[in-house]
């Protein structure tokens, strides 16, 4: 299996052999969590660094009333905020939207390849860039799209962020979402996300089991999404 | 519980598979809150006629509708 993290810098910057062998380390080490679970809670004093390194997370707040909005999701290759340890407290859960293994960096290692791999630095200073264009474009697709332009556009991006990081063969790839989960995340009620999902199928744009989405017509796709993925700033190296 | 919603505006939808809600009061929340999602999308929705979102439960013991429709009191 290839290294997500290593797939996602190296596309942005050139690494030398000592970068892919700290990063080869650092995906060596993970311990495996449920789904379900958290990695760590609103309120909670984070400590070390969360790297995903398979499976998907995902950021959120729960309301007083109970309702829950989910601000972001993670793929292999993500890492929870490079500085988090910076901050007293969360301000945000982040917990597991399916079974997953997850390195920790602590405090010091993290300044310690900050340090000594200015190339990683510079990479992971350009992922964090676009874990905020991201959080833009998300404040976009809630503002402004309609509800089915609104799905089409995250089902772009997450197609694209796992072609990224070699998760995604052909057309289709792992997409752990319940409509409920989907709702939550784009601001609508679950029977809206089931009636455009009914609708996605009919026109043959998507196929959605459990866990994997099939993109059929990814142009007809992208033309509701009105998706262009300059957020994602995904620079080729030549 | 699974909930069937359908809806109107000319032309009827079918709602084939259902959702799961926890009951009936989430059902009738979460029904307006559709109702009003789709108008925000699309307010043409109202230019010739009303908008009706009918919703059923399995049995049909429950069934109700919402109906949102635009008067022209003066032109």
């Amino acid at each position: 299996m290839s290294n997500p993290l290593l797939r996602k810098l190296e596309s942005f910057v050139k690494l030398h052999d000592g970068d892919v062998d700290l990063l080869n380390r650092l995906v060596a080490r993970t311990r495996e969590h449920r789904t379900g679970t958290d990695l760590i809670r609103e309120g909670d004093r984070p400590d070390d660094v969360f790297l995903l390194v398979e499976g998907w997370a995902y950021r959120y707040k729960i309301l007083p009333d109970g309702s829950r909005q989910i601000i972001a999701y993670l793929i292999p290759g993500d890492l929870c905020d490079i500085h988090i340890f910076i901050l007293k407290e969360m301000d945000h859960a982040i917990g597991l939207l399916s079974d997953a293994r997850v390195a920790s960096i602590s405090r010091a290692e993290m300044q310690q390849i900050l340090d000594e791999h200015p190339a990683i630095a510079q990479a992971l200073f350009w992922s964090t860039l676009v874990d905020e264009a991201v959080l833009r474009e998300w404040l976009v697709n809630m503002g402004q799209r309609d509800a089915y332009s609104r799905i089409a556009h995250l089902f772009c991006e997450m197609w694209l962020r796992m072609q990224q990081v070699d998760l995604a063969s052909g057309n289709e790839f792992f997409l752990p979402l319940t409509q409920e989960q989907l709702g939550d995340t784009i601001g609508l009620t679950k029977v809206h996300v089931n009636r455009v999902i009914q609708r996605m199928r009919g026109e043959g744009l998507i196929s959605l089991t459990d866990r994997t989405l099939t993109i059929h017509d990814a142009q007809r796709l992208r033309e509701i999404a009105e998706f262009d993925p300059n957020y994602l700033h995904i620079y080729r190296r030549s | 519980m699974r909930y069937f919603f359908r809806v109107t505006n000319g032309v009827r939808e079918l709602d084939l598979a259902g959702t799961e809600l926890l009951d009936e009061d989430v059902a009738r929340r979460e029904a307006v809150r559709f109702a009003g999602e789709l108008l925000k999308d699309d307010p043409a929705l109202l230019d010739h006629g009303q908008l009706l979102v009918s919703v059923h439960n399995e049995d049909r013991s429950l069934e109700f509708v919402i109906t949102v429709r635009l008067e022209v009191k003066a032109i």
